[in-house]
């Protein structure tokens, strides 16, 4: 298996050669372009995330499976958003990642969705992935990654976490002394302490979600 | 206090460095990092005076038009030096530019920060009226002593007045006090209407200009009707 | 005419010097500056099919903008999305673009709307192509970065992928591979090539940007 990532770094895309016999699991939707010797299988692997408030329940996470018939082939993935992606060697380890960061894995990797969340009356939070094992490991981001070793205390908007080791114990709360729970005006607070490594991105998916907002269509009545 | 401006590939993004002391003052949405000790306080910006932006539906339209209604202000908690991480909410480049000799109009959604001897403007209103004023005309003017923290959507250059410029709406960042500028369609009602164009600024006379390569409204009208609807 | 492209990779923009007379034809609002005395006029492009070449052409609109003057002056333009801005020369050749790659021509560039078939249609995919002929310069676009594939036998490309390519490919739209496959796999269309010939693909679409963000809306 080899692999190269084109069009760094803010729309990168990775190729991957998959020689007879190995397998690439990727987030449904992923593939951008590929050779004719590439098959697919399709299943629900990640689990259904059940129970946690509207917004979450029934969330699931398919991911499809390819392999090669015959000779080798190769692959592209691409990510829904613009920005970067890393080709991370998992070392027996656990990784939790923002959801929309995975982009795919070769070798003994499992994920899980999970909801890393500050129970308060909003029941905001991150809906992440766990994911676990040996192996590489494809994960991208909004914008810019940015790698930081933490050792101590280290404090990112929520919305900007992309990755950390699970070595690190984190705290998600508000910050202080802010007047309302008004998008812009209040974030979501990420607290990191101990040692580990922790990726950020320089833009956050929900102040995009924001931003885009007026520019929907308005349901109507009958809907 | 130092500012460290990067640019890497599409995004941009700025590191602010405090001593004890010193403040800085951003969109409240902007920050996206910080060391333990820094200590951030948002408040409200003051709306003074009906017109456009008097009522807090209003100040909601305003933040969507790319004005936050909100600033945040970051200052250390402790004696030792803190560092605040700033970035716009689109991809784009960020800019830093000098007030003092020159005072800058930024254009709604290009401002995302200032050091504390700024005197920041956000009801300019200024800006001469054209038939289409207000909507989507939302400016800051920046004067004092300092550091402006400027964002584009895309890549940002100055451009050259010469004989007379005509910049699309949206793809001005910000300009110099003391341009003289008038506000109207590129090629008259019909043709800018078939043509797609907006509304456009023709500028003459001597300053500096900075625009962005793209236009933040044409990410939105391509992708807003591809998402579910909204409630109201 | 000169011109030059500025910002490729991530932010690509064309800036042209057009001489006495000379035009420039352009994508609905692609404007983004230009010399105060030039004239910003409208053109209608392509042939005829009415109101459903509004949806063919991906959102843009049938009609372009026409920048010329009789002392010449100067315009950029920029595409809705960012990414690469190509130049091709066209001399007498022939060349597919998808409908939304289409960023500016000049006069002797003839663009032709091709209907690709009722599963692109009706899936709402910008996915329409537009032939391109004739002689001049043509500015083409792309979300994000631009890789250029040779083909040689058979290739697949999910269809939000696409940018353009050679005439001397066939191609034909379908699903993924079986039914289950295609409905869960997340995958939109795919198109699949045959032949020989260069195909060009970006990498970001803006249905994954919409299915990405979705998730996350208020």
């Amino acid at each position: 298996m080899r692999h190269r990532l084109v069009c760094e770094p803010s729309y990168a895309a990775v190729e991957i050669e998959l020689s007879p016999g190995e397998e690439l699991v990727a987030e449904a939707g992923a593939m951008a372009w590929m050779d004719d010797s590439i098959r697919v299988r399709t299943e629900a692997r990640g689990g259904l995330l059940k129970g946690i408030g509207r917004r979450f329940t029934g969330e699931s996470f398919f991911q499809n499976t390819y392999y090669v018939e015959g000779t080798a082939g190769q692959i592209a993935l691409a990510p829904g958003v613009p920005g970067d992606i890393i080709p991370y060697e998992m070392q027996n380890e656990v990784l939790i990642m923002e959801r929309g960061a995975y982009l795919g894995h070769i070798g003994d990797i499992e994920t899980s969705v999970s909801f890393e969340g500050f129970r308060g009356v909003f029941a905001e939070g991150l809906l992440a992935l766990q994911v676990t094992g040996t192996g590489l490991l494809f994960f991208n981001a909004y914008g810019d990654i940015q790698e930081i070793a933490v050792d101590g205390n280290y404090t990112v908007d929520s919305g900007y976490a992309v990755a950390w080791q699970a070595s690190l114990d984190y705290s998600i709360g508000r910050t202080g002394r802010s007047i309302s729970s008004f998008l812009f005006g209040d974030q979501l607070i990420s607290r990191y302490h101990g040692k580990g490594k922790l990726w950020v991105q320089t833009r956050s998916p929900r102040t995009l979600a924001s931003w885009i907002h007026p520019f929907r269509r308005v349901k109507s009545n009958n809907q | 206090m130092s500012v460290e401006v990067t640019n890497r590939g599409a995004f941009g993004s700025a590191l602010v460095m405090l001593q004890p002391g010193e403040e800085f003052v951003s969109e409240a949405g902007a920050m996206y990092r910080a060391s333990g000790n820094m200590d951030i306080d948002v408040k409200t910006r003051k709306r003074e005076g009906g017109g456009l932006w008097g009522a807090l539906k209003e100040g909601a339209k305003a933040m969507f038009a790319g004005e936050s209604f909100f600033l945040s202000t970051y200052r250390v908690k402790d004696n030792s030096p803190g560092e605040v991480g700033l970035a716009p909410i689109l991809q784009g480049e960020v800019s830093s530019l000098e007030v003092g000799s020159e005072t800058w109009i930024c254009a709604g959604g290009s401002f995302m920060g200032a050091s504390g001897g700024v005197k920041l403007d956000t009801q300019y209103q200024g800006l001469k009226k054209g038939m289409f004023s207000g909507e989507g005309l939302v400016y800051v003017r920046a004067s004092g002593q300092g550091e402006l923290l400027v964002s584009a959507y895309g890549r940002i250059s100055e451009v050259e007045v010469r004989g007379g410029i005509t910049i699309d709406n949206g793809h001005i960042v910000a300009f110099t006090e003391g341009l003289e500028y008038d506000i109207g369609k590129a090629g008259g009602w019909i043709a800018s209407a078939l043509s797609g164009e907006g509304l456009v600024m023709k500028f003459r006379g001597n300053g500096r200009i900075l625009v962005q390569s793209h236009d933040r409204d044409r990410l939105g009208g391509a992708l807003g009707p591809l998402l579910p609807p909204r409630e109201g | 005419m000169r011109f030059e492209i500025q910002g490729n990779p991530d932010y690509g923009e064309v800036v042209v010097e057009l001489g006495p007379n000379e035009e420039l034809l352009a994508e609905s609002g692609a404007m983004s500056r230009m010399s105060s005395h030039m004239e910003a006029k409208s053109k209608r492009l392509g042939s005829f099919f009415g109101a459903i070449i509004r949806k063919m052409f991906g959102g843009e609109s049938f009609f372009v903008g026409r920048f010329t003057h009789p002392d010449g002056g100067t315009v950029a333009v920029a595409p809705q999305l960012p990414g690469t801005v190509t130049h091709r020369q066209m001399n007498g050749d022939h060349v597919f673009l998808t409908a939304g790659a289409f960023l500016a021509c000049t006069p002797g560039v003839n663009i032709k709307a091709v209907f690709g078939g009722w599963r692109a249609f009706f899936s709402g995919e910008g996915a329409f192509l537009i032939e391109v002929s004739g002689t001049g310069d043509l500015f083409y676009n792309a979300y994000g970065g631009v890789v250029e594939k040779d083909v040689d036998g058979s290739f697949t490309v999910d269809t939000g992928h696409l940018v353009a390519f050679e005439p001397s490919l066939q191609y034909s739209i379908g699903g993924m591979g079986n039914w289950k496959s295609t409905f869960l796999s997340g995958e939109g269309l795919v198109m699949k090539f045959q032949g020989n010939g260069k195909i060009w693909v970006q990498t970001r679409t803006l249905s994954g940007l919409a299915g990405w963000l979705t998730p996350r809306l208020l």
